[in-house]
């Protein structure tokens, strides 16, 4: 296992959960591996559009991870749901902060929270947007 | 999937990014986010979260390269 490999589920992983990654410019990737750490430690960093989603909605990703064996650690995360251009949900690991992992809510008030996976981050993403559409509040 | 890497170098230059953009240095930005107070104004919960993350491994990146430079230095002849 290397970061590669992780890359390379995750960029599956987004397509599967209808995420699209805001296009970066030309010679930008939005997966990048730690120089020298020989496929061992890496980042990720994205905005996703929710694709098909009836508002303008994206989800901002930055991981920072590291292979351990043959397991990838999430050292620090942060999923925040964006929906025009208001941060609305956010869940982190943040090793700054005590307890690392939490969740924000809008205003960016912390709440505890358990370790998210990003498929579950994802689905509440989803389930916030589709009661959000254009004719509702 | 092609390949990118970064380094110290690379990470040096966001941190001048978000610096520039919210007119605080990286070690001011940083003490406030471990206080909790006193951060910049309009900056989001996800720009602090990778603000914070960057600066903690550029600073890793430094060290390492300072180890680096020292273990060759020191090696023996």
């Amino acid at each position: 296992m290397d970061v590669w490999t992780y890359f390379e589920q995750k960029e599956k992983e987004f397509a599967s959960l209808s995420l699209e990654p805001e296009e970066p410019p030309p010679g930008q990737r939005i997966f990048a591996e730690a120089d020298g750490s020989d496929g061992k430690r890496g980042r990720i960093l994205a905005n996703l559009i929710l694709a098909g989603s009836p508002v303008d909605a994206d989800i901002a990703i930055s991981e920072k991870i590291v292979v351990r064996g043959q397991r990838i650690h999430r050292e620090e995360y942060a999923y925040f749901l964006v929906i025009d251009g208001e941060e609305v949900m956010g869940y982190e690991r943040d090793l700054s902060h005590s307890p690392p992992v939490h969740a924000h809510t809008t205003e960016h008030v912390r709440t505890p929270a358990g370790r998210i996976a990003f498929k579950r981050f994802a689905a509440l993403a989803w389930e916030e947007v589709s009661g959000r559409g254009p004719d509702q509040d | 999937m092609e390949k990118s890497f970064y380094d110290a170098d690379s990470l040096a230059t966001i941190l001048r990014l978000l610096e520039d953009r919210y007119g605080v240095s990286s070690e001011d930005f940083y003490a406030a986010h471990l206080a909790d107070e006193g951060l910049p104004v309009g900056l989001t919960g996800f720009n602090r979260h990778a603000w914070a993350s960057f600066y903690r491994e550029a600073q890793e990146l430094h060290g390492r390269s300072f180890s680096a430079h020292a273990e060759r230095v020191l090696a023996p002849a």
